[in-house]
């Protein structure tokens, strides 16, 4: 048999490219439908993970599925925002906790999710390095965003702003890493996290600017009165809150009407839940409340809908593979006619000559089923890690 | 060594029929088997071959009545017993020249390659003036040098007869005089009869007799 594998090694490598086309080939038929299938498994587990791990969502009425989406995953929220005061609502139920999510903005491109500390305890959130949310202007980093951005504890992250020509508001604020996140592998790894009130600064709700009653404050100032000063535009918001800065940071408006993206609700027990659905569904206003399960369920048998169809295509296109190459080999042994015969002249069995070309195409195929497997190993290892950087 | 009587042969599809009333050729003996075009010499030499078996008569080699051998036995003996050069050599353009002189011990259970059968393998090329290009694939040799590798394969096992179709047809008249003296020299060594079909009369000048395979019938 040495000898068998020898000459059909010797024919295949001196054939190196049509060897090389048909085992890529080959392995990728193969290995295409294993990784979609494993692909796919993995991004419904972990987008149910997720799903299961939010019993409830409120947000502005609309596709239910661009709220799951924005507040489970960051996605950029297409939906308008809602206004603070759903989220107060809640909490004066007594019946759930309501953890509000601003999303609006980004950092460096990763997501700037506005909430309260709340949400690290609701989500398991362990602080690697430095510490927790304390004061207005800071943040705490995913630990794949503090890679991304190369920033840490006591490292400054920007704001990107909204728009060039947005005069109105959403200046870039200069935020204080106080912390960095261990690894979750879930969305939160990406993100930037800061107090809710810090993305309100962000949105040009609140601001911080210098104290124009004080004397230093004078080239800015046009006229002083009675309980009221003058002054022209020179007096600039901050774009950074410091110990010195922060006591002038103030909100205008009322606190209701500002407005977050989302809200996570977390009722103690089923119960609690069934009764706050009911009473959304009563008097539902502007907003809607959803199950993000149900949601991520429909997702996923969409997903599924779409894998069968690809597998479909995908096996049409590996029996057309697999016959291409069988041509090949029946086309090869044609052009290699005169080669067998003058070796069956010599005295070489038939058998001996079926084997040599048997082992042609079973090495071609031991190898394409090794890389297949190779690259499916991949995949099954770092399916996970694909899909990051995919969504990403 | 080989006795050829009364033997007939017709191909299935019909139009050619071959009669050898008799041919016999002994230990050392060198036979040029001549004759016009479609006469049948690439025939005989296929029946003498075991690759054809005659319809009727008896062909017998090295003591074995062909006709009554299975094909596995004939194919044992070809590889075992018979050297064969033909002229389109075909070489194996993906093993180098020493895979392809040795290529019987590759092909055939019966035979076991071994380090004897490399050190006759290398000691036929140096013979042949190929001992510098035993890594090289057959590619890159003349096509003197290519027939010079077919004689080798057709050598390596020591066969008791060899039988050559046309071995000197495509070659210039260097290298045709470097093959027929190899297979000569062989024939001489070893006592091996070589029975060659040709129509070039100056390779037909060298055999000790000469045959019209017309005039066998």
């Amino acid at each position: 048999m040495k000898d068998v594998f020898y000459l059909a090694w010797r024919y295949l490598r001196y054939n190196r490219i049509k060897t090389a086309v048909l085992v890529a080939s080959i392995s990728l038929i193969l290995f295409l439908p294993a990784a979609m299938q494993m692909l796919v498994r993995e991004a419904a587990r972990v987008l149910t993970a997720r799903a299961d791990a939010t019993p409830l969502l409120v947000g502005a009425r609309g596709s239910g599925v661009d709220l799951t989406l924005a507040a489970l995953y960051f996605r950029e929220p297409s939906l308008p925002p809602m206004l603070y005061r759903e989220v107060e609502r809640i909490q004066k139920t007594g019946i759930a906790a309501a953890i509000p999510l601003n999303l609006r903005y980004t950092a460096g491109g990763q997501r700037i999710v506005g909430t309260t500390p709340e949400y690290f305890d609701f989500r398991g959130l362990r602080i690697e390095s430095g510490r927790g949310l304390a004061l207005l202007g800071e943040c705490v980093l995913g630990s794949r965003a503090a890679e991304t951005l190369g920033a840490g504890p006591g490292d400054d992250v920007l704001s990107t702003p909204a728009g060039a020509f947005d005069v109105g508001g959403s200046f870039p604020l200069k935020m204080k890493v106080v912390g960095v996140l261990a690894p979750a592998g879930t969305p939160d790894d990406g993100a930037v996290f800061a107090d809710v009130k810090t993305t309100w600064v962000i949105a040009g709700i609140a601001h911080g600017h210098t104290d124009v009653t004080a004397p230093s404050a004078s080239s800015g100032v046009l006229s002083r009165g009675e309980g009221n000063v003058v002054a022209n535009a020179s007096v600039l918001p901050y774009t950074e809150i410091t110990p010195e800065n922060i006591d002038s940071f103030h909100f205008h408006g009322d606190r209701d009407g500002f407005p977050v993206d989302a809200a996570i609700v977390v009722p103690p027990d089923r119960k609690s839940g069934i009764v706050l659905r009911g009473r959304y569904e009563e008097d539902p206003g502007d907003v809607q409340i959803l199950v993000p399960r149900t949601v991520v369920d429909e997702l996923v048998d969409t997903m599924f809908s779409v894998r069968d169809a690809v597998f479909l295509v995908t096996v049409g296109l590996g029996v057309a593979t697999l016959a291409t190459a069988a041509l090949v080999f029946a086309l090869s042994i044609r052009l290699r006619r005169r080669e067998i015969e003058t070796m069956r002249k010599i005295g070489a069995p038939r058998a001996r000559l079926a084997a040599v070309l048997a082992t042609e195409v079973l090495l071609v195929l031991l190898a394409s089923f090794a890389i297949a497997a190779g690259l499916t190993a991949i995949v099954s290892r770092f399916g996970g890690v694909m899909l990051g950087m995919v969504a990403e | 060594m080989i006795a050829v009587r009364e033997a007939e042969f017709a191909y299935p599809e019909g139009g050619f029929h071959l009669r050898v009333r008799e041919l016999a050729v002994g230990e050392k003996e060198s036979v040029a088997i001549t004759g016009s075009s479609g006469s049948g010499k690439t025939t005989l030499i296929n029946l003498l071959a075991g690759l054809l078996v005659p319809d009727s008569g008896n062909i017998n080699v090295l003591g074995l009545d062909l006709a009554g051998l299975a094909a596995e036995d004939r194919q044992d003996l070809r590889i075992l017993k018979l050297g064969l050069v033909f002229q389109e050599f075909e070489l194996l353009e993906y093993i180098d020249v020493l895979d392809n002189i040795l290529l019987p011990y590759r092909i055939t259970p019966v035979l076991t390659l071994e380090a004897t059968a490399r050190e006759r393998a290398m000691s036929l090329a140096r013979e042949v003036g190929l001992g510098d290009k035993l890594q090289r694939l057959p590619g890159q040799l003349s096509q003197g040098e290519r027939q010079r590798v077919a004689v080798c394969r057709a050598l390596v096992t020591r066969p008791a007869v060899i039988f050559g179709d046309e071995p000197t047809g495509n070659l210039d008249a260097r290298n045709r005089d470097h093959v027929a003296d190899a297979l000569f020299s062989y024939s001489e060594q070893t006592g091996a009869p070589l029975v060659v079909v040709s129509h070039d009369p100056e390779l037909v000048s060298r055999f000790a007799r000469r045959v019209d395979v017309a005039e066998l019938a």
